[in-house]
């Protein structure tokens, strides 16, 4: 049973890779033919720097989201946490839009993820400073909620400051995510945050499921809650932190994809950490395909309205089986 | 006697409130002690600061003669077992599984091995869960959840056991057959410690009894020399029948005097 689900999504993010890399304008028969003829097309081009990346990095995304998600959802013991309760997402926002306003990001083009990515650290060291280690759940939630809020602020003012009201539709896209014209820059600019953040949640699974019975239980087994606490927190951080930055917001991967695999793994939160991770990627490539096919007026459907779009039915589906059996 | 555990004048302050004030507890091997007092006397924090949870403003906790605090968190975890109070698991794991989460701090997680099998089976069997082997632990009543809590401190087997109330919300029958299975674990040499409410069990089962008062420990020693008519005025506002029923010692609350 264990067994096949491993399997089973091992399988599915294979052939979901293999539709992504299929699914576009240029076919892959074309781009092969053109690779093994004269490359005078730049269809292998196109399917090699564009849709190969982009792939790869909705893998990624997903994964990280998926993967943080169930780490904060083990760490708070509470199936509805998400990612981004810490402030990262939000952080991420802020900086790429920051980049986006100033000018930055039309300078150099990494300006943007970069900037998301620093906009997420600081604001996950705000939020973990502000809170302390030591504090209670409660604590840090509040103090997320409070950095999140200021950001959106931040946002905001930043929205109505902006100089011409194209800048603003930038932002708003840009806010709603997608992984339209990405390249390997972003894949070599999110990997290594996101391997030690994956490293960090990775490491703190044992405690994740000694914490299944309680802090003091879990401290009495070995495992320092403050420790737990800080591999979680940052780890989650790295992760979100660079997914967003180069994807822009995602909402609802990191809630779900622990959701759908909870009852696979028999609740086990260490084991969970693993299975969500791919249920995450299998997800968001799949969303991601979703919104090749789904072209509007000329424009990819945005990766985050999609996502958004099947997550909250998803949430309806959760609600009415809480209130029917609890979970 | 060799004091597996010991505290040597504990104080806590928790807030603005002293709870734990200048207590000393030593916990022999071989010996089942009960912590008794009323509600609020400060029986859980002092739990907690003997396992090291909570750090005494004052005072140090020494676990087979070694500061509990140079004591890394794993080697502590292989000798010291602690039951918090209340019946929590926050995911709907197996009962199994929650009873084998005893074996991590021997390094056991995914995979067990004969000896981590051997002392979850042997702990499901004390605590009589055995049959619910299978069952989601959340879907359990109170009483059968405790138990299978207690396995899982069982199944540490660890020389040391600290258990907040252990016995809440169990029946009769529960009771009297877990204290047997506790009595029996002390007399094979282990330690421990139980936090109880009821003075009864605490006086036939028990080695020594710790009166905690407000914080401070009021009365320790036997039983007899413990559950003395002053103490229990004073400690719980009660007067309460002592006795002898089949050779052992009994002791029925039979009325409240003024509040306790």
């Amino acid at each position: 049973m264990n067994k096949l689900v491993w399997i089973g999504l091992g399988l599915l993010i294979m052939m979901l890779s293999v539709v992504s890399m299929l699914t576009g304008p240029v076919s892959i028969f074309d781009a092969v033919a053109d690779w093994r003829g004269d490359r005078s097309q730049e269809w292998s081009i196109i399917l090699w720097e564009i849709r190969a990346p982009r792939t790869v990095l909705g893998l990624l995304v997903g994964a990280a989201l998926g993967l943080a998600g169930a780490a904060m959802q083990g760490l708070l013991r509470n199936p509805l946490a998400e990612p981004g309760l810490l402030g990262a997402s939000s952080g991420a926002a802020l900086g790429a839009v920051v980049a986006l306003y100033s000018g930055l990001a039309a300078e150099f083009y990494l300006a943007l993820p970069l900037a998301g990515f620093c906009g997420a650290i600081l604001m996950s060291v705000i939020v973990i400073a502000l809170a302390g280690l030591q504090a209670e759940m409660t604590v840090i939630i509040l103090a997320g909620a409070a950095g999140s809020a200021l950001c959106a602020a931040l946002i905001a003012l930043v929205l109505n400051f902006s100089p011409n009201p194209n800048a603003g539709y930038e932002i708003m896209f840009w806010l709603m995510g997608s992984l339209a014209d990405r390249s390997w820059d972003e894949v070599y600019l999110a990997l290594p945050p996101m391997a030690v953040g994956a490293v960090l949640l990775l490491f703190a699974g044992k405690g994740l499921l000694a914490m299944s019975l309680g802090e003091e239980t879990a401290h009495s087994m070995g495992f320092s809650p403050a420790r737990l606490r800080a591999l979680v927190l940052i780890g989650s951080s790295l992760l979100v932190g660079s997914a967003v930055s180069v994807a822009g917001s995602i909402g609802f991967i990191g809630l779900v994809a622990p959701h759908l695999m909870r009852s696979a793994v028999m609740a086990d939160p260490r084991r969970l950490l693993p299975a969500a991770a791919l249920a995450g990627a299998a997800l968001l490539l799949s969303a991601d395909i979703g919104t090749r096919l789904l072209v509007t007026q000329g424009q990819e459907l945005k990766l985050g309205v999609l996502t958004a779009l099947f997550g909250s039915p998803f949430f309806f589906g959760l609600v009415l089986r809480l209130r029917s059996r609890g979970w | 006697m060799v004091s597996l555990l010991e505290g040597r004048s504990l104080s806590l302050t928790l807030g603005k409130r002293q709870v734990i004030d200048q207590v000393s507890i030593s916990l022999a091997r071989g010996q089942l002690t009960g912590i008794i007092g009323c509600n609020g006397a400060g029986k859980s924090s002092l739990l907690g600061l003997l396992s090291g949870y909570r750090q005494p403003q004052a005072g140090e906790v020494f676990l087979g003669g070694s500061a509990l605090t140079q004591l890394t968190p794993a080697e502590r975890a292989k000798r010291l077992a602690f039951l918090p109070q209340g019946q929590v698991v926050h995911w709907p794991l197996s009962v199994e599984r929650v009873v084998a989460l005893g074996r991590l701090p021997h390094g056991s997680g995914m995979k067990l091995g004969a000896e981590d099998r051997a002392a979850v089976n042997q702990a499901m069997t004390w605590t009589n869960v055995g049959h619910l082997a299978a069952r989601n632990v959340n879907a359990l009543s109170g009483g059968e959840r405790g138990r299978v809590l207690l396995a899982r401190a069982l199944a540490t087997q660890t020389p040391v056991l600290l258990a907040d109330e252990p016995l809440a919300g169990l029946d009769p029958g529960c009771q009297l057959r877990l204290m047997d299975v506790l009595r029996e674990l002390a007399n094979d040499g282990m330690s421990i410690a139980l936090v109880l409410h009821d003075l009864d069990l605490a006086t036939r089962y028990c080695d020594r009894l710790c009166l905690l008062h407000q914080g401070r420990l009021l009365a320790e020693g036997s039983p007899e020399t413990v559950l003395t008519e002053n103490n229990l005025t004073c400690a719980f506002g009660i007067k309460a029948w002592h006795g002898v029923i089949d050779n052992r010692r009994c002791l029925v609350p039979i009325m409240a005097t003024a509040s306790g």
